[in-house]
């Protein structure tokens, strides 16, 4: 592939994956999914795909940088500020308000990209360099710090289709870092045995600190927390993540089930480890920024396997 | 994935190129014409923050301040997770689907003008800042898909479904003659039907400006029952309750729940139940409201007086009651007296005797007034709990538990009965008489907490000019068999069409789906297509409804943002008003927009009824010459036709006390205050109004009869010309003596030496005996004082071991409205469907299980529903929501796919009629995606069409409950949804029913067709009331 040809397919790619991550496939996007080969068997039912998508985008798996990146696991804050200033900067114009969406992140570097190769095709040298510069920054500094949460928790979805266009973002990203990676800023380590020698820390502490990817490296979706309370054949109520958390938490501890409890966390933990190492694997290249989501998932486990002893501890005594 | 497969993707990417993967375009035009969902414009959110709020009473809120109404940022909520800004203008306008009337804030966009949302408005001092589902709901109405946007005329046979598209001038100018030609030829050829008014007065002085007898409404499948008995003690037809203050709620219905008030009421039932008071509900069914309440009475339908009466006798043989408000304010006087003149018996011969005696009573005593005590005693101590408990099928516990909290309440007892008993049985209008008995014994009439009169917390200002009564009696509204009427006998109309007693030149249905919520449906069917006798049928309706279809002229009007309106409504003890606004319309006035007319700012050309009454009724008389004309002329501007600005302008500057001064004290008009507030307070706590001391003038008129010519002079509408009519002899009452007149009107009374205003009843006292009911012919004392009247569903009427049931048909939804529910689909995805409940036992003996089909036969046909089997509901009883089982005839036409069923009408020449259901409830496709989305397919079964009709003899009311005569399981070929129905049977039960009257012609003591100080709508002058003679 030439450098012309290859910006403008990254262009058309990102552009596509935007595209997914907005609308899913609708009756627009279906002739275009449809000659990717992503799509396996009948022509998809739209009701369903919009279903399908409003579940798993507007209900589970929030792709906003500030939800990955922010203290409260939130969406908005100083995350989607800097998001905002860093398009901005660089030039880029928003394709959706929000500017820590990943679509905008994705629809940046279609523009980019897009811009690259029209700079090629005009032989402006000068000016396709630039804007594979400011690819880089925009990768590196919008996208990179976070994506790899979001991109492993979309490979554990249901959803074939969306692990697929997980699994292609993955590809498509990682691969264009590889033109250069620029180490991370430092993010804080939030340490989980301070948490566990906080006399104040309780379930809601407990529940926080597990359902924020800033602290614990893994993101529970609403269904995640479903499925646990399921298996383990406990209530969880209704609510929001962390209502319905604390409800299984306790729960758990009025049929002193804590353990069993920790026990699947772990289990499901372990597939977060395996999805981290196996990208590191394939793309050592980031290692550097993959490795801060391995620290905060080793805290995760730690809180987990100390919790243990202590749960079976009090569970005797009383 | 591999390198090659990102490869191959890349590649894939190269080939289709931008072209392939373009953005989205944006969406189709937008709601400004009518076609498509709305758009809005992203702002500068730099100005957004969301203020908290801090209420007199502690609450927060997060209401925007009125002084950001005009120009308001906020996130937009359905872009969560992302940040978007919209910039809006608040617009307050009022609620259209219940009668509540509470308060909606319309955010319009500044730049579409498209609405995004209603909220509550934070100062409508009835809701408060709150609504029910149905507020918000409105949005799905004004963006519905389904919904008529413009004036359409009938092209072929009626109901055929064939419609051609017409200007607004086409429909103004043909309808218009031919209500010219009826009103030449006869005062009662024009008929406006409504269902829901949804405002106070603009319409009936329309009616009234035509001089013609044409006000016909729904409220006797409704509420006159109850309305009867409530003016029967005290002139005012309605209970306001005032619940937050309350010490005992007592609610006959599902009231917190689904009752007529809900929201206002609900809010207020909680205030009070937090503040301690305690909730007694009387329903067989376990509602939301039974759920919540501290004793729940599962009374047998009918039971419900001999409950109450229990209650009030353990008051009265305790002397646990009231004894000086009752002396005060009770005609225990006029009851002595009907005693010893063999009016009302007692079986206490020796108290007779004393009460004989001690007449004439010239100055009550509490010694004198112990004769009524006794009489109380006498009266009703056959009314134990025991009685009550084996005629209400229910523990003698809880009977006694309610009584001792209504024994304590302190004078705090707010109670209230709406639909429920009072319209579903024979005599319920006694139910309202037996619970109010329980606010006189205990006093709590009018008091903090206790029970207002609607009149006392609803106040409906004057118009700048009023039309005379009209000289007319449309005897198809109210015939010579229901003197005691209290609202016309709208459902039996097609009866009544069906006897020729009458033809209807022009016939209005305004919000109104006669066909579908009347009983009797098929009876209705046949008169809508006879184009003999309805001659021509205007539906004024937002949306398309079943009556509809069978229209001359289907007319757009709008919903709750879409048209001016003024109402008021007795939600709590004070008085307000509050405007309903086309919100588009003021905001785009607001932007400098030139508007004339609200069809030129709502969705397509739908218009609002205010404008489109001025118009038609200038058109009708455009000379003047039928004295029509003058009445639509603008005060201002001498001779021209008025504006809608002028109407309410002089309104708000002359008929409602405060406003102009609380306008002047912001710099505004009054009409600019009340749009940009959306309401106004008039009154705050009304208590006791009656207590109001007077000036005592003592002009009393010289006549043999005190009461009758009380009852003469005292009339809603305060004719400036008053017609004596012959008065029957009758011995002058001892307590007349105490009736003040002023100019020859009663105006209060005596009481204990200071001249008060009291009741608008003809002793200016709350009549516990009625000499009323005595004297038009119905003088037994279950009639005369409360007492209960045995109901038609009585358990000694229903076999349950032959098979029969009693079909409670008539319940609500809190969720819903009765028609234009289909237009608002998260209401209907939240309700959609109308199972019949069935307890357990019945379950069990009948074979059947949940979601098994049954068939339950009526008196007149069948039909077949869906069971639900539940321990919600009392053990012999069936119900059914009476909400549901929309249908519509054609596909893709009438009422939306996914809230009717397709449904095939077919009968034969012998009177038998069926419905069957050709296709559920499916998805649809429209420009809103949510129509494809529908997921449900039951949408009820019209069970309606299978009710006879039930007139009550004296309220006119059609008494809702069912004998379901067989219930059973549904045998092979018998589908879900499937109605049967023989019309000649309906005609029978029609004439059994009617064979309970007592005719005016037979009874009325003064030749007249009803006693004159009952309540109507719009009052005819009195010779009107006339009874024709031999030669009519």
């Amino acid at each position: 592939m030439t450098p012309h040809s290859l910006a403008l397919s990254r262009a058309s790619g990102y552009q596509f994956l935007r595209m997914m991550i907005v609308q899913g496939i609708t009756a627009e996007t279906w002739p275009v999914v449809a000659q990717t080969g992503f799509w396996v068997g009948d022509p998809p039912d739209l009701d369903e795909a919009a279903a399908a998508h409003y579940n798993l985008f507007g209900m589970n798996l929030f792709p906003h940088a500030a939800v990955f990146l922010e203290e409260g696991g939130m969406v908005g804050g100083d995350a989607a500020d800097a998001a905002v200033r860093l398009l901005e900067r660089l030039g880029v114009p928003r394709t959706e308000p929000g500017g820590d969406h990943l679509a905008v992140f994705l629809g940046g570097l279609a523009f980019l990209c897009g811009a690259e190769a029209d700079a090629r095709e005009d032989g402006l040298e000068k000016v396709a360099h630039q804007m594979r510069h400011h690819q880089r920054i925009l990768l590196n500094q919008g996208v990179a710090p976070w994506i790899w949460p979001f991109l492993a928790a979309l490979s554990l979805q249901r959803d074939a289709f969306y692990r697929q266009i997980g699994r292609l973002t993955f590809d498509l990203i990682a691969d264009h870092l590889g033109d250069g990676i620029d180490l991370p800023e430092r993010m804080p380590l939030s340490l989980a045995a301070e948490l566990l020698n906080d006399q104040a820390t309780g379930l809601r502490e407990i529940a926080g600190f597990l359902l924020t990817p800033s602290h614990s490296g893994w993101f529970l979706t609403r269904e995640m927390i479903e499925g646990l309370a399921r298996t383990i054949e406990l209530p969880r109520g209704f609510g929001s993540r962390e209502q319905t958390l604390i409800n299984l938490l306790r729960a758990a501890a009025q049929y002193d089930l804590v353990p069993a409890v920790l026990d699947h966390l772990v289990e499901h933990l372990q597939k977060w480890a395996d999805c981290y190492a196996g990208w590191i694997r394939e793309m050592p290249i980031l290692a550097p920024v993959i490795e801060i989501w391995e620290r905060r998932l080793a805290q995760t486990h730690f809180l987990l396997r100390t919790m243990r002893p202590l749960v079976e501890e009090v569970s005797r005594s009383s | 994935m591999s390198k090659s497969s990102l490869f191959n993707f890349l590649n894939t990417m190269l080939h289709l190129g931008s072209a392939g993967v373009t953005a989205s375009e944006p969406p189709a035009p937008t709601n400004a014409a009518g076609r498509g969902l709305p758009e809005f414009a992203a702002a500068n959110p730099d100005d957004v923050k969301m203020l908290a709020v801090e209420h007199p009473d502690g609450r927060m809120s997060q209401y925007p301040p009125v002084e950001y109404w005009d120009d308001w940022t906020e996130w937009d909520g359905k872009k969560w997770p992302q940040k978007v800004a919209r910039r809006y203008m608040l617009v307050p306008t009022v609620c259209f689907n219940c009668e509540s009337a509470c308060g909606l804030l319309a955010y319009v966009d500044k730049e579409t003008l498209e609405i995004k949302k209603f909220e509550g408005n934070p100062v409508h001092p009835g809701s408060r800042g709150r609504n029910c589902a149905k507020g918000p709901a409105t949005h799905n109405q004004v963006y519905d898909p389904e919904r008529i946007l413009f004036p359409l005329k009938r092209v072929g046979k009626r109901g055929e479904g064939k419609w051609k598209r017409i200007t607004w001038e086409e429909a103004l100018s043909e309808i218009s003659e031919k209500m010219r030609e009826s009103r030449q030829k006869r005062r009662d050829g024009i008929m406006y039907h409504v269902g829901r008014p949804g405002e106070d007065g603009y319409t009936n002085r329309c009616i009234s400006a035509w001089g013609v007898d044409g006000h016909n409404s729904h409220t006797n499948i409704c509420s006159s029952g109850a309305r009867l008995g409530y003016y029967l003690w005290g002139a005012f037809d309605r209970p306001s309750p005032d619940h937050a203050h309350a010490r005992v709620i007592m609610l006959i219905s599902s009231h917190l729940e689904t009752g007529h008030y809900f929201n206002p009421h609900a809010q207020r039932i909680i205030e009070g139940k937090m503040d301690g008071a305690k909730i007694i509900t009387f329903d067989p069914r376990l509602s939301n409201t039974a759920s919540m309440s501290d004793v729940w009475l599962p009374t047998w339908p009918g039971s419900e007086s001999a409950v109450l009466l229990s209650i009030a006798n353990y008051l009265i043989q305790n002397d646990l009651y009231d004894k000086d408000f009752v002396r005060k304010w009770v005609n225990w006087e006029e009851t002595l007296e009907a005693i010893v003149n063999n009016q009302l018996s007692i079986d206490n011969d020796q108290l007779k005797t004393e009460i004989a005696a001690a007449l004439p009573i010239q100055s009550p005593t509490p010694a004198t007034y112990s004769l009524f005590d006794r009489v109380l005693k006498s009266l009703y101590s056959e009314f134990t709990f025991e009685m009550a408990a084996a005629e209400a099928q229910i523990p003698l516990e809880r009977i006694r538990e309610a009584a001792e909290y209504v024994a304590n309440c302190e004078g705090r007892l707010a109670s209230h009965t709406w639909r429920s008993a009072s319209i579903g049985n024979l005599g319920g209008w006694q139910v309202a008489r037996c619970l109010y008995f329980l606010n006189v014994l205990t006093g709590s009439v009018g008091t903090k907490g206790g029970t207002n009169a609607n009149s006392w917390s609803k106040f409906v200002p004057k118009p700048f000019k009023t039309p005379e009564p009209f000289n007319a009696w449309n005897e198809l509204h109210l015939p010579d068999e229901w003197p005691f009427a209290h609202y016309e006998m709208s459902f039996l109309l097609p009866h009544f069409l069906e006897e020729d007693r009458g033809e209807i030149d022009v016939y209005f249905t305004r919000v109104y789906n006669p066909m579908w919520i009347n009983p009797d449906g098929f009876m209705w069917l046949k008169a809508l297509l006879d184009e003999e006798k309805m001659k021509c049928h205007v539906a004024l309706t937002p949306t398309w409804n079943e009556s509809a279809w069978f229209a001359d002229y289907v007319l757009p009007m709008g919903h709750a943002g879409e048209r001016h309106d003024l109402m008021s409504q007795e939600t709590h003890s004070g008085q307000w008003i509050a405007f309903r606004q086309p919100v588009r319309r003021v905001a785009m006035e607001k932007l400098g927009h030139q508007i004339t007319h609200t069809f030129e700012a709502n969705p397509g050309e739908v218009w609002e009824e205010n404008e489109w009454w001025i118009e038609l009724s200038a058109r009708m008389d455009p000379d003047g010459s039928l004295g029509i004309r003058q009445w639509f002329e603008s005060p201002y501007r001498p001779g021209e036709i008025i504006t809608i600005d002028e109407y309410y302008g002089w309104i708000f500057e002359n008929s409602v006390p405060g406003l102009p001064e609380a306008a002047a004290a912001e710099g505004l008009t009054p009409l600019a205050y009340m749009r940009k507030y959306g309401a106004f307070e008039v009154k705050r706590n009304n208590y006791k109004p009656y207590e109001k001391e007077i000036e005592r003038t003592d002009h009393r008129p010289q006549t043999t009869d005190i009461r009758l010519e009380t009852s003469d002079q005292r009339s809603e509408s305060e004719s400036s010309t008053h017609h004596p009519s012959p008065i029957t002899q009758h011995p002058p009452p001892t307590t007349s003596h105490r009736v003040i007149f002023q100019d020859g009107k009663p105006v209060g009374l005596d009481v204990d030496g200071v001249a008060r205003t009291g009741f608008g009843t003809p002793s200016r006292k709350l009549e516990f005996f009625s000499p009323t009911l005595h004297e038009w012919g119905w003088p037994e004392k279950e009639y005369t004082i409360p007492w209960p009247l045995k109901s038609h569903v009585h358990q000694d009427h229903i076999d349950r071991n032959r098979g029969e049931m009693l079909l409670l048909p008539n319940f609500r939804l809190p969720t819903l409205i009765h028609t234009r529910s289909a237009n608002a689909k998260w209401l209907y995805e939240i309700s959609h469907k109308n199972p019949v409940w069935m307890h357990p036992s019945d379950a069990q003996r009948l074979g059947v299980q949940t979601g098994d089909l049954i068939r339950v036969e009526t008196e007149i046909g069948y039909f077949i529903d869906r069971v639900w089997v539940t321990e919600g509901i009392k053990p012999g009883v069936i119900a059914m929501s009476h909400h549901l089982g929309r249908w519509r005839l054609q596909d893709n036409a009438g009422i939306g796919s996914g809230m009717s069923s397709l449904v095939a009408l077919g009968g034969n020449d012998q009177g038998h009629h069926t419905l069957n259901i050709i296709e559920n409830a499916r998805p649809w496709q429209t420009f809103d995606p949510d129509t494809s989305r529908v997921w449900w397919k039951d949408v009820g079964v019209h069970q309606n069409l299978t009710h006879a009709v039930h007139p009550d003899p004296l309220s006119g009311a059609h008494c809702w409950l069912q004998k379901a005569v067989n219930v059973r399981k549904a045998e092979a070929g018998e589908n879900h949804g499937d109605v049967w129905v023989d019309t000649n049977r309906s005609m029978e039960v029609y004439r059994q029913w009617v064979d309970l009257t007592r005719p005016a012609s037979q009874i009325s003591p003064n030749g007249e067709r009803r006693p004159y100080w009952l309540k109507r709508p719009l009052k005819p002058v009195r010779e009107a009331y006339q009874l024709p003679d031999e030669e009519g």
